[in-house]
């Protein structure tokens, strides 16, 4: 039997304050256009659109959708007291700013959490499965149908389930890659030097 | 003797009449152009439209269309008025994150009945790929009310507002993609101006309401227009047979879940978490 656990209330605190300023970005117009990633903007020095870009969204669907994922999986971690989550969410918020300047010169502007609420799903999804003794069937049917959805996508640059007749922006697979990635960067080294701590559960 | 009073008396009578009736007078003008009348003048030819390809960002063009007819060439909205009326319909193309570029074009560059083939030069001109053509209709009414009779006494004519403006404003926008000849989306503005005036500064007081009935319109036309505009999302988002959207460099990227992996994530991963809590 399980033992109670502890709420990771840093984890916690940070997951509503990251939704918190998603919600406050996309509200705000003036906010939008000093967080979003602008290509010209970073390149004269503006570094912090990089990390900053994950917190604007450009639709009602875009900021829902993407807000209601990343603050289930983070409330999720929290609730489990599972470490490194914030490492996670820096990773898969930084890691697809770095690319989108170095590789990706055509895309001037950026934006969305969904790296960040794959990389928490993930973290989740991971952490459950190889640090727990509980039922795994859900959380490996979550990472296998995840690494498939964003195989598809990337195969065929076009996402299956956002609508990629979408007006507003191209959907992009990669800040997926980045935000699985994050989540396996994080833990493999974690789980191999056996320094995750979940609380209360060995 | 008696037939010189009979015959002052019947000038009187009709002299009096005719002040009554200028009293009583009516006039109304208008002012108008037409998208119609730009686009299609040989009513005879059909324009083939084909699916339009939308490569995002998009660049836009946004111009009055020139007025027709001669007469209405007697400028009722300046060329300055003009521009300030597309800076301000402009903004809320803008705002878009698939817009890249406005550009507002001078009606001067239109010519009348050029259709297509005007903008196929401004495509190349401006490198827009779709405009938005700006149309107006403009009618005034000036009535004159009782205080009119005031005007006797000459100084009323300077003092007394007896007459009663009207000004009725439409402005219509329609946006076409200028490749495909498709119309994309319209939106309309509209406004009512109702003014008194003094018969001596008529003119100048219906100067300013026209200009009034158009930057009225053109609020209007800002509000209906953005509905439109997320209409038209819509449409293409519903309806991916009709339009065909592809990005080029410049575009905007963003990281989205969808609403259904998104679901499926909450209840899957809900479900989980419920059954262990159930043991």
């Amino acid at each position: 039997m399980e033992q109670e656990r502890k709420i990771d209330l840093n984890s916690l605190l940070f997951t509503m304050a990251a939704a918190a300023f998603a919600a406050a970005a996309y509200s705000l117009p003036s906010l939008t256009d000093a967080l979003v990633y602008e290509r010209q903007a970073v390149l004269n020095g503006e570094i912090w659109r990089i990390f900053t870009a994950p917190f604007v969204h450009f639709s009602p669907g875009h900021f829902l959708w993407d807000t209601v994922v990343f603050t289930a999986a983070g409330i999720a971690v929290s609730y489990e007291g599972f470490p490194l989550f914030k490492t996670v969410c820096f990773l898969a918020a930084s890691i697809p700013g770095l690319i989108y300047v170095l590789f990706v010169p055509e895309l001037e502007y950026y934006g969305g959490l969904s790296g960040m609420a794959t990389g928490a799903v993930i973290y989740y999804c991971l952490c459950t499965v190889f640090m727990t003794r509980r039922k795994k069937t859900v959380w490996v049917l979550i990472l296998a149908l995840t690494i498939i959805k964003i195989a598809i996508e990337a195969g065929l640059d076009n996402p299956i389930f956002a609508d990629a007749n979408a007006a507003e922006f191209r959907v992009l697979s990669s800040a997926h890659i980045a935000g699985y990635g994050a989540a396996l960067a994080v833990f493999l080294p974690s789980m191999f030097r056996k320094k995750l701590k979940v609380n209360g559960v060995k | 003797m008696k037939s010189k009073k009979r015959i002052m008396s019947v000038v009187l009578i009709l002299g009096l009449a005719l002040i009554l009736n200028g009293c009583y007078s009516s006039h109304s003008r208008r002012y108008k152009s037409s998208a119609v009348d730009f686009l299609y003048p040989d009513r005879e030819v059909v324009e083939k439209v084909s699916v339009p390809l939308l490569s995002l960002p998009l660049n836009v063009g946004i111009a009055f269309v020139p007025e027709a007819d001669q007469e209405y060439r007697v400028k009722r909205i300046s060329s300055k008025d003009k521009y300030d009326l597309l800076k301000k319909i402009s903004g809320q193309f803008k705002a878009l994150p698939f817009v890249k570029d406005i550009e507002l074009i001078p009606t001067e560059y239109l010519k009348v009945g050029g259709s297509f083939t005007n903008l196929d030069q401004i495509r190349t001109m401006y490198n827009v790929d779709i405009i938005a053509l700006v149309s107006y209709d403009q009618v005034q009414h000036t009535d004159e009310s009782m205080l009119s009779f005031s005007y006797f006494t000459i100084i009323g004519a300077f003092v007394v507002q007896g007459e009663k403006n009207d000004t009725n404003t439409m402005i219509d926008v329609v946006v076409y993609d200028i490749a495909s000849r498709k119309l994309l989306f319209r939106a309309p503005g509209t406004s009512l101006v109702h003014h008194m005036a003094t018969p001596v500064n008529l003119s100048e007081e219906l100067r300013k309401d026209s200009l009034k009935g158009f930057h009225d319109a053109a609020d209007d036309l800002v509000v209906n227009l953005n509905s439109a505009l997320e209409r038209f999302k819509e449409k293409v988002k519903e309806r991916p047979e009709e339009f065909t959207i592809s990005h080029k460099a410049g575009y905007t990227g963003g990281g989205s879940l969808g609403w259904l992996y998104s679901a499926a994530l909450v209840i899957i991963g809900g479900l989980g978490i419920w059954s262990r809590k159930e043991r």
